[in-house]
């Protein structure tokens, strides 16, 4: 079930209508079958996924927990991985490795066939098979003990609010607020709607009215002249975030209601001033698990100073793949690690530069800002690109720099609306700082707001991150 | 929730994530007993949280302003202007026209014509004209409403639910054999044909062949809530207003447009402005059209109207402009007449004739400025794919066009073995034939005068019309109007050559001319009969 459609639209008030006039004891049980309706809504076998990662977490993590034996622990923490893991191969990996081992034989000049599994990607897998295997680690780490309630695991797994794009929560941060969700004051319906409606509006009204167009030159990026190429990457890079974030906003506004605080994924990414900065603020649930999870294990900074750039390669090329089955999106991630080193090594991104105070400040910060937002732009080109051809392709179409006026307005207002959200939400430090307007004027601003949204929101556009 | 958002992967900064469960707890309930979600809304609530309006004082209002113009959209929605063609939005078009049927009840005699892309076989304006030389004393308004991709059920549903009260005298359904090729065929292709329907009745009756549970409950919404079935209309109307603003914003429409250097004019054209205007009609026109209604406009406002049945020149005073003044002087002509479909290879789609051209050839080529309010949409459109070959040349065209790798080329092909497989079954008056009998013998049923109207087939297409199929396709329709004599059937199959389609069974606008005579002349003993009906009800 799309946030962005009719459905949700009526299933959310249904959910909670249900939920506030069944008896306490009732919830954990309503929202689980809730987020087993969502999500079964794409395809009600991906249940037995989530189901099978559930049990799978759920009973190693007991084993881990109850069992002094480190052998024993280690050998159920390998039953989570291996499962987790093999679920998520099997299902996302298995076609691209097959591919990728064929191609390398092939080119030793040897005949190879290639198996295909005929398998589609279940929505979602990637976010809540890190989810569970996260909460597994953490036990066997000592970081916190393993439930024996296991509803509210289910429920951990399968909360539809962040089911299938995150932010990707973990079990100390998320458990407990399962078991003892909070009271649904008016600040938090006020921060939870004004958070939805945020995330509807960057999705349904900024995200969706530009994917037609980068999709159109994405696609054929030989066909255009290197203004438009130029829109187009631009163009991207503004939908991506809108889309992404979107959703994450929608799945924090909608948590609210529920009486759950999700953590903040995204706080206005592209006002960074250094790429590093930039991935602390894009994406954080996911920056935080690859450090804790992949970074740290391998040693972090705590070896030599080789070792450590080759730690944060290995983390942003798993990252890259992460993303998705394809070298493309290896390159991706090995671009930005690129672009982390760079910095490291400059010393750039170790420390943010002071609070502007003086113009020529202000002009520093702001010129690092539409730096970083360029570099940031370049790996949009990589990203959604469907091979690397298609990647120099584009490129090259980019440096004839023909027809640059072909760019067109449509960025710039694409651009603004991005930022008539985000400068007030930084400059405050607070999300819902729009709430702090008049009454007067914010009910007649989101009945404009629903009102476009229902007259464009039938695009039911997907959003960019479920396939992942 | 996570708290570590301030410490990258790739930075290198290793530090512990600051979390109040962190610490290991000794119960197996464990989780249950870290920071609850009033805990956690507590020490994460937002700086500006005290200085938030109730929530009530701002999300209450948003429903109610909601309501508030969903209930009212009846009263505003259709009194907006559409400002675009018919071909730019089928589906706005026909609601618009719709509406303007239901709520709008003519003096005289009324005839609706209506079906699929082929219904533009009937041109209203051309009928009208040529009927109205017949009839000059009796008010006939002649009108059209079209869907590409809608089928005979469509309007039997549509019959039954909306059609029935605007109370027609003469209904005349036009058809081809694309309309009958199979249930799914066209369904499957333009899925937006149930948006122009009512939903309810329609998820009532189509239950079974609307796909997908989402798709029913946007039904069900449609059916409650005026904003949201009528989404498309309102975005397209946003969308033309706008692109006025835009070409307002620009400053064009200044420049003279629509007018050849040969004098002639197409149907909208543009010149400066001058105290009078000398135009010539072409016989032609008269003979195609039966009169020429022209309307002059400077500013966007009306300075005159002139309906001339009379071939020659014409003069019209301007004096409400002076030849000082600045701008255009906009003229609209309702259609237009082609050269060619007399004969000539000049295949124009044309206006009037003015005693000099514009030096400016690229005068011709120009559009013409958006208006508001807008031009009547005119529904003779300047459409000729095969480019106005003949012979050789036509049939190169029609084969490059046919191989082509395009979405027209793809829908060219599918169309031609759709029809050439239904033609080769063994005719039974099943599914959407049924439907057609059933709606035409209601209407009669109700004392309306029908005339179905099969459009012609391209002779290019062979195997069709001469299979036993066909045949018995066409002694079916036979048998409807033979049914009663409150129906009649104009069969027009074998009635045009090949170089006045665009392909197996849309016309292009000369073809449209040639049949519009051709239907006009058929149904003017129709129209004759509704008179008599009408003077004997009163």
């Amino acid at each position: 079930m799309l946030f962005n459609s009719v459905t949700f639209v009526l299933f959310l008030p249904i959910v909670l209508l249900v939920i506030s006039a069944s008896p306490r004891r009732f919830r954990n049980g309503i929202i689980l079958a809730a987020s087993y309706v969502f999500y079964g809504a794409w395809d009600w076998r991906f249940l037995g996924l989530i189901l099978t990662s559930t049990l799978l977490d759920y009973f190693s993590a007991l084993v881990i927990d109850g069992s002094d034996d480190p052998r024993r622990s280690r050998f159920a923490l390998r039953v989570s991985l291996i499962g987790n893991l093999g679920i998520l191969g099997t299902f996302k990996y298995f076609n691209f490795f097959v591919d990728s081992a064929v191609t390398l034989i092939e080119s030793f000049g040897w005949h190879a066939s290639r198996p295909a599994l005929s398998l589609i990607l279940p929505v979602g897998i990637s976010f809540y098979t890190l989810q569970t295997m996260s909460y597994t680690i953490d036990v066997y780490l000592g970081h916190m003990r393993a439930t024996r309630r296991f509803l509210e695991f289910a429920v951990y797994v399968a909360y539809f609010p962040q089911l299938v794009a995150g932010p990707i929560e973990r079990a100390r941060d998320l458990l407990p607020q399962i078991v003892s969700p909070g009271k649904v004051t008016g600040e938090r319906i006020n921060i939870g709607l004004m958070l939805m409606m945020v995330g509807f509006t960057k999705k349904v009204l900024i995200a969706d009215s530009i994917a037609p167009i980068t999709a159109a030159i994405y696609d054929h990026p030989e066909a255009y002249t290197a203004g438009v190429l130029l829109k187009g990457c631009y163009l991207y890079t503004l939908q991506i975030f809108c889309d992404f974030s979107g959703y994450s906003d929608i799945a924090r506004g909608v948590s609210e209601l529920l009486g759950v605080r999700l953590g903040e994924n995204f706080r206005q990414p592209y006002l960074s001033q250094s790429v590093t900065e930039f991935w602390r603020r894009w994406h954080m649930s996911l920056g935080s698990w690859l450090r804790d999870y992949v970074y740290v294990p391998l040693g972090g900074n705590r070896g030599s100073t080789l070792r450590t750039y080759s730690n944060i390669m290995v983390t942003w090329l798993l990252c890259g793949l992460w993303h998705g089955a394809a070298w493309t999106y290896v390159a991706w991630g090995g671009l930005n690690g690129f672009y982390i080193c760079a910095e490291r090594l400059s010393g750039i991104g170790r420390s943010d530069p002071p609070e502007a105070k003086t113009a020529s400040q202000w002009a520093i910060r702001v010129g690092r800002s539409v730096l970083t937002f360029h570099l940031i732009v370049i790996t949009f080109i990589v990203f959604p690109a469907p091979s690397f051809g298609n990647i120099i392709e584009y490129v090259r179409g980019l440096l004839v720099f023909d027809h640059l006026l072909d760019v067109g307005v449509v960025p710039v207002l694409a651009g603004l609306a991005v930022l008539a959200i985000d400068i007030p939400q930084n400059a405050s430090g607070d999300h819902s700082v729009f709430l702090r307007l008049p009454w007067w004027v914010q009910a007649p601003l989101y009945a404009t707001l629903c009102l476009a949204m229902m007259l464009y929101g039938d695009r039911n556009i997907p959003f960019i991150y479920f396939q992942f | 929730m996570s708290t570590g958002g301030t410490i990258s992967t790739g930075d290198g900064q290793v530090a512990a994530v600051p979390s109040p469960s962190a610490d290991p707890l000794d119960s197996d309930l464990a989780p249950a007993v870290g920071p609850s979600g009033d805990e956690v809304a507590a020490a994460t609530r937002p700086a500006g949280a005290p200085l938030y309006t109730p929530w009530w004082k701002v999300w209450l209002p948003v429903p109610l302003i909601l309501l508030l113009l969903d209930a009212a959209f009846p009263f505003y929605f259709w009194r907006i202007p559409k400002l675009s063609g018919t071909s730019d939005d089928y589906s706005y078009q026909f609601l618009y026209d719709l509406h303007d049927l239901q709520t709008h009840r003519p003096p005289g005699l009324r005839m609706l014509a209506f079906g699929s892309s082929v219904t533009s076989a009937f041109d209203p304006y051309q009928i009208a004209g040529l009927l109205e030389r017949d009839f000059p004393d009796r008010a006939i308004e002649v009108r059209r409403i079209l869907r590409p991709g809608s089928k005979p059920s469509d309007y039997h549903l549509l019959w039954q639910t909306e059609l029935a009260p605007i109370r027609p005298d003469v209904m005349v359904p036009v058809f081809n054999l694309v309309d009958y090729i199979n249930p799914g065929f066209e369904r499957s292709l333009k899925p937006g044909i149930r948006y122009i329907l009512p939903p309810w009745q329609t998820l009532k009756a189509r239950y079974d062949l609307i796909p997908g549970f989402a798709e029913k409950v946007e039904m069900v919404v449609a059916s409650v809530s005026n904003l949201y079935r009528f989404r498309k209309p309102i975005r397209s109307t946003i969308h033309d207003h706008a692109k006025l603003v835009r070409s307002w914003w620009r400053g064009g429409g200044n420049e003279p447009y629509g007018v050849y250097p040969d004098g002639y004019t197409k149907p909208r054209f543009g010149v400066p402005v001058s105290d009078e205007l000398e135009y010539f009609v072409d016989p032609r026109w008269i003979d195609q059209r039966g009169r020429a209604r022209l309307r002059f406009l400077h500013d966007g406002e009306l300075l005159a109207t002139r309906d001339d049945a009379e071939p020659g020149w014409h003069r019209i005073s301007l004096s409400g402009v002076g030849s000082g003044a600045k701008g255009l002087l906009d003229v609209e002509i309702e259609g237009g007449w082609s050269p060619r479909a007399d004969g000539d290879e000049d295949f124009r789609l044309l206006g009037v004739r003015l005693r000099e051209g514009l030096v400016d050839p690229s005068a011709a080529q120009r559009r013409p400025p958006l208006r508001y309010p807008p031009v009547r949409p005119s529904d003779t459109k300047q459409l000729l794919r095969m480019r106005g070959a003949r012979g050789e040349a036509y049939e190169k065209i029609w084969q490059k066009t046919l191989a082509a790798d395009d979405d027209f080329g793809h829908r060219f092909r599918l169309y031609r073995k759709a029809k050439l497989e239904r033609s080769r079954t063994k005719f039974a008056p099943t599914q959407e034939f049924d439907e057609m009998r059933k709606m035409v013998r209601e209407m009669a049923g109700k004392g309306i005068r029908v005339v179905m109207i099969n459009t012609p087939e391209n002779p290019l297409l062979e195997g069709v019309v001469t299979s036993q199929f066909y045949r018995d396709y066409l002694a079916f329709f036979a048998s409807i109007a033979a049914s009663s004599d409150r129906i009649s059937f104009i069969d027009l199959h074998d009635q045009l050559p090949p170089e006045d389609l665009n392909d197996w069974h849309h016309l292009n606008y000369v073809g449209q001319l040639e049949a519009g005579r051709l239907i006009a002349s058929d149904i003017a003993p129709v129209i004759a009969r509704a008179v008599d009906d009408r003077a004997g009800n009163q």
